[in-house]
């Protein structure tokens, strides 16, 4: 069932799309992100639209995070490797 | 304030919240709304800092706690306490998924020569740690009760010791039972679950053989001495409620449920074992399932499937379990290796397999003349999950491990993405059922959930839930 998501709402910027699609693909690579240009659609033959909503804001979620993770991630295992 | 790093997965119909020490909450998708736009309630922060998802500025305890926390993740392979043993290949059956390609139990040349023996023995000697685990795998071990009976006496000094004879008890001699009697010594067998599937998959003609030793052990030693690991057959499993009768029983509580590893011979006779089917993963979450229902109507005893449970501990109690097959960093050779039957040293028994089967040759040493190479430095810098790009934006990272050899074996390569490896989906569908199982209302699964993590209660919820 297709999932339509309108772009250029509130985190739907460029960049975050991208981290949120490569996200999708990575774990879901059942879903087919398909973008026009003012929408996204993702498909897929054997989810809900309730899922893939679900799935799009986490998709989304970790995609915001996970800049900002990173940079603490990473201060602290360099702090436990010393 | 500081944000603890997050990662997040769908579950059921909420998502689930994990950040890099292991704590975890499930909520609803507004409130990751409210997380990522920056809109967050005082509720959401007190709930955040409550639960260490969040640290106030300033606050250098909770910073300290954190790292602490994820530290606690990490694996801390000490020194050389572990040993598997292979004193000789040759076996007296003829699996047709023998991981090892076994030799003809006739065939000379497959046995440790006495230079091996004397080399294993110095190495004993010269372990620098108070407790040692030996296994002794093959071939059939049991073989060669002499090589097992010199080891074990010269592992003596050690206070803390134990060893696993992995046989398939198709054969005791006297000299064998004397040493079964040891306190110190285990055994590890195989049963592949009714009679009529154990036949046909390992002992054929033996099977009554082996089923009357397999009694005898257990009217000698109770069932706390011997633990059995079935190996399935994944396009054609026995039914799930007659492998469990299988090890139940026998008085056998723990069911290790293994698919035929694609290693030795299965990687010519089963060569479909190499990536595992949807049918699997779904046959595995119904025989979890399945063990739970019973466990919840016979109270009497506790069934478990190991690897699950193994799952279980390391979301809640990391470093409870020395599983060297999951765990993270996962370095090879430092504080375990295998010495095969010439004295060759490897880094996992996998590893011995595929240099067995001619796939690759991950030999890292000679058992008298060490095994301090480049060759596992070099592949211990990838034996990690910590620094992956697809593991860092995966919710399980920190319940998670590497298996650097598994990757090898199936693909012949260690790069490619993580979820494209059978590892990486194996671990996935058992976090993600594991998850589904500690967010479950049913009491049953509270019960084993609470059980299979040594609790001596029933905990009255396993994860918190933040709306």
């Amino acid at each position: 069932m297709p999932q339509s998501i309108p772009l250029g709402e509130a985190g739907s910027d460029p960049a975050l799309v991208e981290q949120a699609c490569e996200w999708l693909s990575l774990f879901y690579p059942d879903i087919a992100p398909v973008r026009s240009h003012d929408w996204l659609q993702l498909q897929s033959g054997m989810r809900s639209d309730e899922e893939l909503a679900l799935l799009w804001r986490c998709a989304l979620a970790n995609a915001e995070l996970f800049a900002a993770a990173q940079t603490k991630r990473e201060r602290v295992l360099a702090e436990l490797l010393q | 304030m500081t944000f603890i790093p997050l990662r997040v997965r769908p579950l059921g119909d909420k998502a689930l919240c994990v950040n890099d020490s292991g704590r975890f909450f499930s909520t609803v998708p507004e409130f990751l709304v409210r997380l990522t736009a920056g809109r967050l309630t005082p509720d959401d922060t007190d709930f955040l800092t409550a639960e260490g998802h969040l640290i106030q500025t300033g606050d250098e305890l909770g910073n300290i706690a954190h790292a602490y926390a994820v530290a606690e993740r990490l694996t801390r392979a000490g020194t050389l306490d572990y040993l598997i043993l292979v004193p000789t290949l040759r076996c007296n059956l003829s699996c047709s998924y023998c991981q090892v390609s076994r030799a003809e139990i006739s065939r000379p040349g497959f046995d440790w020569s006495e230079e091996t023996l004397q080399a294993v023995l110095a190495q004993i000697d010269a372990l620098d740690s108070p407790r040692l685990k030996i296994e002794f795998q093959g071939g059939e071990p049991t073989l060669r009760p002499d090589l097992i009976r010199a080891v074990i006496e010269r592992s003596e000094r050690l206070d803390q010791r134990e060893f696993v004879i992995c046989t398939n008890l198709q054969s005791l001699s006297d000299e064998i039972i004397e040493i079964f009697d040891r306190p110190d010594v285990y055994i590890s067998t195989s049963l592949d679950g009714p009679a009529a599937t154990h036949a046909r998959q390992r002992t054929g003609p033996g099977t009554d053989q082996f089923a009357a030793n397999l009694h005898r052990i257990l009217d000698r030693y109770g069932s706390d001495k011997l633990s059995a690991l079935p190996t399935v057959d994944p396009v054609a499993p026995p039914e799930i409620d007659e492998l469990i009768d299988a090890y139940a029983n026998l008085g056998l509580e723990s069911i290790f449920l293994r698919p035929i590893n694609y290693q030795g011979f299965a990687r010519k006779r089963h060569r479909d074992a190499r990536e595992q089917s949807a049918a699997w993963r779904d046959y595995y979450a119904r025989f979890v399932k399945r063990i739970i229902e019973r466990n919840w109507h016979d109270r009497s005893r506790v069934l478990e499937e190991t690897y699950l449970s193994i799952c279980l501990r390391r979301v809640f109690q990391p470093g409870a379990d020395r599983h060297v097959d999951l765990r993270n960093p996962n370095p090879l050779g430092v504080d375990y290796i295998v010495v095969d039957y010439d004295g060759t040293v490897y880094p996992t028994d996998e590893a011995r397999m595929l240099s067995r089967s001619g796939v690759i040759d991950l030999s890292i040493g000679h058992i008298a003349e060490g095994w301090a190479s480049d060759r596992f430095e070099l592949l211990n810098r990838h034996s990690t999950n910590q620094f992956d790009p697809a593991c860092q934006r995966c919710a399980y990272q920190p319940f998670c491990g590497r298996d650097l050899v598994d990757d090898i074996a199936r693909y012949g390569r260690v790069d490619i993405p993580r979820p494209d490896t059978e590892f990486c989906r194996k671990h996935l569908h058992i976090f993600d059922l594991v998850f589904e199982l500690i967010y479950s209302d049913d009491p049953a699964v509270r019960y084993s959930l609470s059980r299979w993590l040594r609790l001596p209660g029933t905990a009255r919820e396993l994860g918190t839930t933040y709306q």
